[in-house]
């Protein structure tokens, strides 16, 4: 449920999907690139932590200073926003997906708390698909970007970051070949 | 500032208390909008785990909720 790539989701719809349409691929970013935000919410799980274990008696004092009351109030903000912001970054990486059909590729983006993009492409429409991996991180966890150009409107779709990009190519290249033999 | 709770002291208590209180009514609406986000976002993409993201979503306003109570009626 949590892949960044998914072959022939069984139990996953989206909002445009036709009723004869079939999912290929459900793809998002690779998981390894959630690893700033990952960090920075167990750093903020762990800062109360580490300022009580590195506080000093005089610095104490100062703590001291507020109730008790106000210590545990302090204490449950801090970590109801850490919670929060852990949560958001969940969402956007979890609802930003790119999906491959058998008839189209569809890109949806969110951004922020408003920001929605759906962007779609028909096979028809693809005029060439390449992949690229531009640095040591994208070899060593196998992930890459695939650059789709197409005659339509908006010319180019960039699948980022996902997972396996020769794969999905791969499958991308063959059912784009297949479509226009079949729909000529 | 002193360590006895002398007029000075309440005051900044008083300064932090409301400064607090309201951030977290602004912090609770923020919530309610993570709600309506991932309404928003369900209806784009529906799967299964869609029910427990809401559940993580309530339980977060819930919390953020407990705690505007508890500023309000306790400190």
């Amino acid at each position: 449920m949590l892949d960044s790539l998914i072959k022939y989701p069984k139990n996953i719809r989206f909002e445009s999907e036709e009723r004869d349409e079939t999912i290929y691929y459900i793809l998002r970013r690779h998981p390894i690139t959630n690893l700033g935000w990952i960090l920075l919410s167990l750093f903020m799980t762990l800062l109360p932590v580490i300022a009580i274990i590195l506080i000093t008696p005089e610095e104490s004092n100062l703590v001291k200073y507020f109730p008790l009351s106000y210590q545990l109030f302090f204490f449950l903000i801090w970590y109801s926003i850490t919670i929060f912001i852990t949560f958001e970054n969940f969402l956007l990486w979890y609802f930003s997906v790119y999906i491959i059909t058998d008839k189209r590729i569809i890109d949806v983006d969110f951004n922020g708390l408003w920001h929605k993009r759906i962007s779609e492409a028909s096979l028809d429409n693809i005029e060439d698909a390449t992949y690229s991996t531009n640095n040591f991180f994208h070899i060593l966890f196998d992930y890459g970007n695939i650059m789709v150009q197409t005659a339509a409107e908006k010319t180019e779709f960039e699948f980022d970051s996902i997972p396996k990009p020769s794969e999905v190519h791969d499958v991308l290249t063959n059912l784009v070949q297949q479509f226009k033999k079949d729909n000529p | 500032m002193n360590d006895t709770l002398g007029l000075d002291t309440i005051n900044w208590l008083l300064i932090i208390k409301t400064i607090s209180l309201v951030f977290l009514f602004v912090y609770f609406f923020a919530s309610l909008v993570v709600i309506k986000q991932i309404r928003m976002m369900s209806k784009t993409i529906m799967s299964d785990t869609n029910k427990y993201i809401f559940f993580i979503g309530y339980f977060h306003m819930f919390v953020v909720l407990a705690i505007l109570l508890y500023a309000l009626i306790v400190i």
